[in-house]
């Protein structure tokens, strides 16, 4: 997953693309800028709609029409703010209108593969045991939605403090008292299934 | 919780979160770039309508709403881009018509009723903004393709006088109009060229401000009629209800007594 955008972009005077020009060009009509604007961000924007209607195919139509809105809404963005919390927060809106309080939810499981084990892979990875990892799927998945997407944008997606609070539309201080409180229902969480077993 | 997990600080429980982002079993990411730039081709040839709503929610409604659709679809001509709020649609049309002259009247919309018999007839609280109280007038609506797709349920419309701080709506006698809409069949849809509509959130999700003069093509008692609407209109929605407040205020007093919305 790409997450600062820099894979894509087409070079102009040697230097790629960041996410301002690409939104800049969008804005003046430039429906490819767009397309790649919205390549950058699709997997993390499928991942937060997916945390939030728990359901891939309702999370494919709210990122589709999310990004949809977006473009139609381009004229509304406000110059020099980030572009990825501003399509962060119409995707989870979108996602939020898409769930349905009755339907059956996709569990938030580890994938157990060879390269996930690997703890070469990532520093990060390694510090994670693969047992210390299902807890806290399992823990995060039994948050409310509030608390799950603020502990993802802060650690699961790195987003900074600044941009989980655009993304969420909060100010910064609310999103430092959102973690601390989230974090606490974590443990909570990690807790009650040493209950359980 | 392992041993582990119980010793780590929140900094640390953090640092373990982020190495679990790409170990969770995520979906599959589509090529959702490839559609979105699908649909802005069509919309900018012309070709076809984008639609932004479920597709899969629509198709299960197919039977259900015929009736309006094909009345709806009867009155409009090719878009260019549709927003779907369920019941209520807002369509973006580079070349609108020039538009109906007939003065929007919510009386329009059915017979004069009491909160109670609304109340009745869509079976829950009907739900009231605190900050306009309870509304002088109220009227419910029957149409039969609108009960067809909503198993009875009525639009309500709901009106307040003007009075300080609610100046009267353009070309109406009332300081605030609001309607809901209930369930995910077609029956008001807005025309208004690309331009003259505005995000907001409502309760936290995508809201929609028009305070350009626009077209409002609503089904009313069994056939569709056309409206001038010169007031601010703000539209949100909240699961199967679509709500649709018409005020003279500014965007952020609107938003303010939608928010106010108590059942």
């Amino acid at each position: 997953m790409t997450h600062d955008g820099g894979s894509n972009a087409r070079p102009v005077e040697g230097r790629p693309l960041d996410d301002a020009d690409l939104l800049e060009r969008a804005r003046g009509g430039d429906a490819d800028a767009y397309a790649e604007l919205v390549a950058r961000h699709q997997d993390l924007a499928m991942r937060v709609a997916w945390l939030i209607t728990r359901d891939a195919a309702e999370a494919e139509d709210a990122v589709h029409d999310a990004f949809v809105k977006a473009w139609f809404a381009l004229p509304r963005f406000r110059q020099g703010s980030p572009p990825r919390p501003w399509l962060l927060r119409i995707v989870a809106n979108e996602a939020k209108n898409r769930v349905r309080a009755a339907r059956r939810r996709e569990a938030l499981t580890v994938r157990i593969t060879a390269a996930s084990e690997d703890p070469a892979r990532s520093p990060e990875a390694a510090t994670v045991a693969r047992e210390d990892a299902e807890a806290l799927a399992a823990a995060l998945g039994t948050l409310r939605e509030p608390d799950r997407l603020v502990i993802a944008y802060r650690w699961l997606f790195d987003l900074s403090e600044a941009e989980t609070a655009a993304a969420l539309g909060v100010p910064v201080g609310t999103v430092k008292s959102r973690t601390s409180r989230a974090m606490a229902r974590l443990r909570a969480a990690l807790a009650r299934q040493e209950v359980t077993g | 919780m392992t041993p582990r997990l119980r010793n780590m600080s929140d900094e640390q429980l953090g640092t373990a979160l982020g190495g679990l982002g790409d170990r969770l079993a995520w979906p599959e990411t589509p090529d959702v770039a490839a559609a979105v730039r699908r649909s802005i081709a069509e919309r900018q040839t012309g070709t076809d309508a984008v639609t932004v709503g479920s597709r899969r929610r629509r198709r299960r409604l197919v039977l259900a709403i015929a009736i309006a659709v094909l009345m709806l679809a009867a009155a409009a001509t090719a878009a260019k881009l549709v927003i779907d709020l369920g019941a209520v649609s807002i369509r973006i049309d580079p070349n609108p018509s020039t538009g109906p002259s007939a003065r929007f009247d919510p009386a329009a919309l059915g017979r004069p009723a009491s909160l109670a018999e609304a109340e009745r007839l869509i079976g829950r609280p009907l739900g009231v903004p605190v900050a306009l109280g309870p509304p002088d007038v109220l009227w419910v609506d029957r149409a039969r393709a609108y009960a067809a797709a909503t198993h009875g349920t009525p639009v309500v419309a709901m009106a307040w006088a003007p009075r300080d701080g609610l100046p009267p709506v353009p070309g109406t006698s009332w300081g605030a109009v609001l309607i809901r809409f209930e369930g995910e069949a077609a029956f008001a849809q807005k025309l208004l060229p690309p331009g003259g509509i505005d995000l907001v959130e409502v309760f936290g999700d995508t809201a929609y401000v028009i305070e350009a003069p626009h077209e409002l093509r609503l089904l009313a008692g069994d056939r569709v009629r056309s409206f001038l609407v010169r007031g601010n209109v703000l539209l949100w929605q909240e699961g199967p209800i679509a709500w649709r407040l018409e005020t003279a205020l500014p965007q952020a007093s609107a938003v303010r007594i939608a928010e106010t919305l108590r059942a």
